[in-house]
């Protein structure tokens, strides 16, 4: 009977429009996937990881398994509930059938039409691989089994247990709105593990956080060639998942029962008599008729408004929606983190993108759910018979559904802003900013969510199907969000309903002008929201469904008068607010898609390419006054540089290339007559009449403009702000002659444009070009000067001394002038400052700062005065006499050095929140990176070659550790040292081009920064601070603001081994010259106590060694060196962990494999670890440390 | 007075569920009768503006319910067959909830007719039980309880008594003798006495086509004499069906009691029958039959 049953549901469901349409989807999503495999690869981690590969498989095959919850309740609910919609269930349920086979029969049968069903993706994939037109480079070898594998070991699971869970759901509460409720809970675990760092991998029931954890760390030639194993965790997440699928699989079948429980009304005795009073009273003769007038139908409006609204509060399932948005919201909203897992205070800008981050996807899911409930509510309820035929106009049915539906909506946001204020009360945070909760959270945020539920209801009622309407809504959804990758749509006028404009806030800059464009945007929006609610009113079906030819007829509403006037008022604000839009980013602004900004390279690169061997002449010189006007948008900048002929050879040309952004007023080159100019690239070329020889000096004058006009399309300015500017001389001052940044340099499209490959960085043996530093190829160091105006109430600071500051009319001026000369790299900030001053050695380290940002400034100013003078004494002395940390809006969140000035962002430091003493001090660590660049990069400056970032990013890195280590001590640092451990190892899983030793290293952040750290401070460890220390110091003085030649990355090895004496060789080059991975495993100790009281500790630890090449292709290597061995009274990887809970911590030499290691301590240890401050790279950093057993116990 | 003229309704798959109906209406009540599948429902739901017959006219007192629906649905009371309510809310908030969409806007008024129409049909003292509960018989009262909302001018209930035990069915015919006849009230059912019961006009629809209308008891009366019954033994049934026109046939204790329609005595073992209105039925219905 069984058998019977299934088979019937399974050619039931699979021989469906539905199963055709959805595998056909699926089926057709895979294929572009692999078939159009170029236009992904890009966005698939790894870079060169083939489309084809065993991770890609795995990786997007998971990732359309979450789909199969959108799909499941169309089948497994369906097989549940077809019965009892249609009436069957009295007939079905009287029949011979027992339970046992109608409820594994239907599961059976459902289950297997969809497993098949959601086939169509691996399917789709592999047949995609076979497309003519696919580029070759991006497949690799082919193994079909790949796909089955992953399908059988990843997927069905998955998909088992998704169906077992809607199934046994529906079962149980025979209702598909609970079907889709399980779906909801499970999108939202999901997420919630996906965003969490608290909650375990193994909950997501589709694998896919651990998946991602699992291959975080592979490299390109492991994602290539290896199929995932399932083991250990993921057993048990595969595993785990079969096993709640199958129980609640068991739980619904004893709850299911196919007799339906006839229920008893109850009868109350109590009321009787007054109940039969009130009957009595009842006027039997009253008048039934109804009493239409003008207001008729704005009354039904509001009355169907309640009543739907009510209809979703009131319901089960809204209220478990809401619990879930409270979890959801609480997570975000006490998680603020910045980087290093520091909080910030409870700002409200932060609060509120906490959360939009929290809601964003519960909102998407709830109005593509809801909207196919509420307007299928009546037909679901068979009460459609009914409604349909009452006097009530579509307008009152439609307009009161997405009225209810958006007041579910609010209620959500509502729900978040009322628990951030509450937050906010409790932290003691009172300035709420309750106009940016409603004009922000309450109006701004929500109404593009408005708008796509009007689309999704759009959609309900034309397809007049719920699975297809809200298919349609995803696709819709998934098609816009994808336009901007693969069809190039990229004007904010074709994205409807995405709330795609970046619209900052800052605490610093609480002028609004940066969601103007999001206004309009809405506005434009709304009347298309208008016209598709009319729309929808007009194709709303009443009784039967109609052919589209009759339901097209009933657009000649148009024609009477009421929706005649308010389409066209629609219109005439879609017009308008379209073209203002129009007139914003495409007249008074340029429009450039990113194909448009290509273009511009490719120009560039085809037309002045022939030019890059040029002499050029480098500027020695800067003199610049810089007006800015923060309310009009303004910047005006008038320059005198002078350029020095440094080559030797006679210029006879010179080329500008001003920026983009800017204005050429003016500009003029001393003896020399402008021959072209090109608009489109600002590119200036000048004749010399008299060639400038080797040695001569010439005067360039310049004045450039900054003038802003309404809104641009991408981006949004935000250097130029009312309070709070932050912007660079690359903002006002031309660069000297052809240079490589300005062309394209991903080498996969240059390749798809014909273009020969580009080095990222010049080679390191390419020695010729030692002479350029990276940061400016047109000049070394040059001298600085530079007035600058701001209005009055603000501040404007550039690098140099404040030599003059005076007033006129209603401006401030400031006179700056270096006493040295700098890197051409400099920078303004204008603001509303408050300051706070100190003193050390003589050097001034003040600190300018939002007045209601004083948080940490004490920290900072510490922090810059340790800095100061552990670096002056342990490199060199501080080449100036002043230190200013300046904040600017978090709209960025970094920190630069400049010359004497650190520009610091307002989220990375100023606002974070510092009061629980076991966090990273972020604002401490920050400014002595920043603090330490004054030496690495205003003093010592890298050529332009592999390997420059090591010496200005990696020895900043290691100042600041060195620095820490001095406040926290040593023992404080594995916080900061794993987090850099984990930085590193995800860095390299999402290298595109190829890993390289840290001395080649292309400036490749995971490299300088987060391995050049940790490289450092165990080589520290091993050579003593001192030794390091005196190399660094040889490296200064050798080197310092010298350009010819720059230094590079092997001048301080080559120090850092006479030092040693060549002793660490070995160790040296393992670090910097070679990709070294360790394997250091604890594998178990015991605690013996000894007579005497004190203990014997044996310890068996495991250690190896490899190298790796650029894409993770292994060598073993042997290992014999001293590494560090930890015995603790608690594992140092808790909270509070301290000096006190140490009660060895030296190096052993070790062997590769395994190695016994005894020690007789005076306390009993419970914890021992091979490496336990992670300062050496270990793939697998969490077996470092164990616990110990007692023996004899 | 609702007057259908050629209305046809063929679907998509080429069935055709209204052929070529022609109709007046009076005041009063009409019964429709007609076997499960002559297209009844179609009708009805076309009269009730749910659905777009594919030719034909429709109009009532003047308007033309096909061009403008609104402006019948404010004069229209609907009882859909087995319709289903929401699964949450008592009798007196659903039907509130109706008779404001309705267009009784008017607070107290619309409170006093919520009232009114629960205690004529019966429905008072459950008024604050969840409808979704309701048995068949209190949820058809329900039904028509809706229907009267707003005073409807035309009312049409669709197969309102399937299903409902002979009290309830007894009960909800008084309710609708009770409507009044200066309304057109449409009442569809396959159960004869419903019409026999209430109904002063009738008509029977069988394959989509009216085969027959008229007044019950000229319908009857056009048969007198033309009705022969017969009592015979069950095995001698489908003799008897070839040789003569039998209409009807129904066991009585073993027996089988055929009735036969001719213009004669068939033989002389037939009696002379009084016709019923079942008679006049089955003869619509099965010269439908003989003329396919």
């Amino acid at each position: 009977m069984i058998n019977i049953i299934a088979k019937q549901e399974f050619r039931y469901q699979l021989l469906s429009w539905q199963s055709l349409i959805v595998s056909g989807l699926l089926f057709g999503l895979a294929f572009i996937f692999t078939a159009n495999g170029v236009e992904f690869q890009g966005t698939a981690r790894g870079g060169n990881v083939f489309i084809n590969s065993p991770y890609m498989i795995a990786k997007f095959l998971i990732m359309m398994s979450i789909l199969s919850l959108f799909i499941a309740p169309s089948y497994l609910a369906s097989a549940v509930l077809k019965d009892r919609e249609s009436k069957f269930d009295g007939l079905l349920f009287s029949t011979p059938i027992n339970k046992k086979d109608y409820v594994a029969g239907r599961f059976i049968g459902s289950f297997s039409a969809f497993l098949i069903v959601m086939a169509a993706s691996p399917i789709g994939m592999w047949l995609g691989t076979f497309w003519p037109w696919v580029v070759p480079e991006t497949l690799g070898e082919q193994a079909t089994m790949n796909y089955i594998t992953v399908y059988l070991a990843i997927i069905l699971p998955t998909v088992f247990t998704v169906s077992a869970l809607i199934f046994a759901i529906t079962l149980i509460f025979p209702r598909i709105i609970y079907a889709y409720l399980a779906a909801l809970l499970l999108v939202v675990l999901f997420v919630t593990v996906d965003l969490s760092t608290s909650v375990s991998g193994v909950w997501d029931p589709f694998m896919g956080d651990l998946y991602a954890s699992h291959t975080e760390y592979w490299t390109a030639a492991v994602r290539n060639s290896q199929m995932i194993s399932i083991s250990g965790e993921l057993l048990i997440n595969r595993i785990g998942w079969t096993a709640i699928g199958l129980l609640s699989l068991v739980i619904a079948y004893s709850f299911f029962s196919m007799r339906s429980n006839a229920k008893q009304a109850k009868v109350s005795q109590k009321h009787e008599k007054s109940e039969s009073n009130l009957k009595a009273k009842v006027d039997l003769i009253a008048d039934l008729s109804s009493s239409w007038h003008a207001n008729s139908h704005w009354q039904q409006l509001l009355h169907c408004l309640k009543f739907e609204a009510f209809s979703v509060f009131k319901s089960v399932p809204f209220l478990v929606l809401m619990s879930l948005c409270l979890f959801l919201l609480f997570f975000s909203l006490t998680g603020r983190k910045t980087v290093y897992d520091v909080n910030t205070y409870p700002l409200t800008q932060f609060l509120l993108s906490a959360i939009r981050q929290a809601l964003t996807g519960a909102l998407m899911v709830v109005l593509a759910f809801y909207s196919a409930e509420i307007m299928w509510r009546e037909r679901r309820c068979k009460i459609n018979g009914v409604m349909d035929a009452l006097p009530t106009p579509n307008w009152v049915f439609v307009v009161s559904k997405v009225g209810a539906l958006v007041l579910v909506m609010l209620a959500i946001v509502a729900l978040g802003i009322t628990l951030a204020i509450g937050l906010q009360l409790v932290s003691g945070h009172y300035d709420l900013q309750l106009d940016l909760y409603i004009g922000r959270g309450l109006i701004y945020y929500p109404i593009a969510y408005i708008y796509l539920a009007i689309l999704a209801c759009f959609l309900q009622v034309m397809s007049n199907n719920r699975v297809i309407g809200m298919l349609a809504f995803i696709f819709f959804i998934g098609l816009l969000t994808l336009s901007r990758d693969l069809l190039g749509i990229e004007h904010m006028l074709l994205s409807y309903g995405l709330p795609g404009v970046w619209a900052p806030l800052s605490e610093m800059n609480p002028n609004s002008r940066l969601a103007t464009a999001g206004i309009w945007l809405r506005v434009y929006w709304g009347a298309i929201a208008g016209m598709l609610l009319m729309l929808t009113y007009m194709f709303y079906t009443r009784g039967t469904a109609q052919s589209m030819r009759f339901r097209l007829k009933k657009l000649t509403a148009f024609k009477t008068k009421g929706y005649a006037i308010v389409s066209s008022i629609l219109l005439v604000i879609f017009v308008s607010a379209g073209s203002f839009i129009y007139y914003n980013t495409n007249v008074i602004n340029h429009y450039r898609s990113s194909l448009d900004l290509e273009q511009l390279n490719l120009d560039y690169e085809e037309r002045y390419k022939q030019y890059a061997n040029l002499p050029m002449p480098s500027f020695v010189e800067v003199k610049i006054d810089v007006d800015i006007f923060p309310i009009k948008r303004r910047i005006e900048a008038r320059s005198t540089q002078i350029l020095e002929n440094k080559t030797d050879e006679d210029i006879n040309v010179i080329h500008l290339i001003f920026p983009l952004q800017a204005q050429v007023v003016s500009v003029d080159v001393q003896g020399a007559n402008l021959t072209s100019v090109d608009e489109s690239l600002a590119y200036y070329i000048f004749n010399l009449a008299k060639p400038m020889l080797a040695g001569e000096k010439r005067t360039l004058t310049f004045e450039t403009l900054i003038a802003h006009q309404g809104f641009t399309n991408n981006s949004q300015d935000i250097r130029l702000v009312r309070n709070g500017s932050f912007f660079g001389n690359n903002l006002l001052a031309p660069r000297i002659g052809f240079h490589n940044a300005l062309l394209i340099r991903d080498n996969k499209k240059r390749k798809s444009y014909g273009l020969d490959p580009l080095p990222r960085v010049p080679s390191i043996e390419d020695t010729h070009l030692h002479h350029k530093n990276y940061v400016s190829h047109d000049s070394d160091f040059v001298k600085f000067e530079t007035t600058v105006s701001t209005i009055a109430g603000q501040q404007a600071i550039a690098p140099g001394y404040l030599i003059k500051q005076w007033q006129a009319g209603d401006r401030e001026y400031f006179h700056y002038k270096m006493d040295k000369p700098i890197m051409n790299y400099y920078s303004y900030l204008s603001a509303d400052y408050a300051v706070k001053r100190d003193v050390v050695n003589g050097i001034k380290v003040d600190v300018y700062y939002h007045k209601t940002h004083e948080y940490n400034v004490d920290r900072m100013i510490e922090s810059a005065k340790d800095s100061l003078s552990y670096y002056s004494k342990a490199f060199s002395p501080y080449q100036y006499k002043q230190l200013r940390i300046l904040e600017f809006p978090g709209y960025q969140t970094l920190a630069r050095a400049y010359p004497n000035t650190i520009a610091f962002s307002e989220n990375i430091g100023f606002v974070a929140d510092q009061r629980d003493p076991h966090q990273i001090d972020l604002p401490y660590y920050v400014t002595a990176h920043e603090v330490a660049h004054q030496w690495w990069a205003h003093q010592v400056m890298a050529a332009n070659a592999q390997g420059g970032t090591m010496v200005v990013e990696t020895l900043a890195q290691y100042s600041a550790l060195m620095v820490m280590e001095k406040k926290y001590g040593k023992h404080q640092l594995r916080k900061f040292l794993k987090s850099e451990l984990d930085k590193y190892l995800r860095g390299r899983g999402k290298e595109s081009e190829g890993e390289l030793p840290l001395y080649k290293v292309e400036d490749q952040p995971y490299i300088h920064y987060r391995k050049g750290g940790l490289v450092m401070y165990a080589l520290t460890d091993y050579l003593g601070e001192d030794v390091v220390n005196r190399a660094l110091k040889r490296f200064v003085e050798n080197h310092a603001f010298k350009s010819t030649p720059y230094a590079i990355s092997t001048d301080f090895i080559g120090y850092l081994k006479e030092e040693t004496a060549g002793k660490h060789d070995e160790l040296i080059d393992d670090m910097f010259k070679r990709i070294t991975m360790f394997d250091l495993k604890f594998d178990n100790g015991t605690v013996t106590e000894l007579p005497d009281g004190r203990f014997k500790v044996t310890i068996n630890v495991e250690a190896s060694k490899h190298y790796e090449d650029a894409i993770g292709n292994k060598t073993s290597a042997t290992l014999n060196m001293p590494i560090d061995i930890g015995l603790f009274t608690r594992n140092p990887s808790t909270r509070g962990f301290t000096e006190s809970d140490v009660i060895v911590l030296n190096k052993h030499q070790l062997v590769s494999g395994t190695n016994t290691l005894e020690f007789i301590v005076n306390k009993k240890p419970l914890f021992a670890g091979i490496d336990p401050y992670n300062k050496l790279i270990d793939t697998q950093s969490d077996d470092n440390v164990g616990e110990l057993l007692v023996a004899g116990q | 007075m609702l007057s259908i003229k050629a209305l046809s309704h063929t679907y998509d798959n080429g069935v055709k569920a209204i052929n070529n109906v022609n109709l007046t209406i009076p005041k009063g009540m009409f019964g429709l009768l007609g076997p499960n599948g002559a297209g009844k429902s179609s009708l009805m739901r076309t009269l009730a503006t749910l659905q777009q017959p594919t030719a034909g006219h429709i109009s009532f007192d003047g308007i033309d319910i096909l061009k403008s629906p609104d402006d019948l649905r404010r004069q229209l009371g609907y009882l859909p067959q087995d319709f289903g309510v929401y699964p949450r809310g008592s009798a007196y908030d659903l039907l509130n909830h109706l008779a404001i969409l309705k267009g009784l806007t008017d607070k107290q008024s619309r409170h006093k007719a919520v009232e009114r129409l629960l205690v004529q049909t019966n429905l008072f003292e459950v008024r604050k039980k969840n409808v979704a509960t309701f048995s068949g018989g209190m949820k058809q009262r329900f039904g028509i309880a809706q229907a009267l909302l707003g005073k409807p001018k035309l009312i049409i209930v669709d197969e309102p008594t399937a299903g409902l035990d002979p009290q309830e069915r007894n009960r909800f015919h008084n309710l609708l003798a009770d409507i009044g006849e200066d309304i057109v009230v449409i009442l569809s059912t396959h159960i004869v006495e419903d019409v026999a019961d209430l109904c002063t006009n009738m008509a029977v629809l069988a394959e989509g086509e009216i085969s027959t209308h008229g007044k019950p008891k000229e319908l009857i009366s056009a048969l007198n004499g033309c009705v022969w019954t017969k009592t015979i033994h069950k095995s001698q049934l489908s003799e008897h069906q070839e040789t003569f026109n039998v209409i009807s046939d129904h066991l009585c204790s073993g027996q089988v009691e055929i009735r036969v329609h001719a213009k004669n005595q068939p033989d002389e073992t037939f009696v002379k029958a009084s016709p019923t209105l079942e008679d006049v039925y089955f003869i619509a219905i099965s010269k439908e039959v003989c003329d396919d």
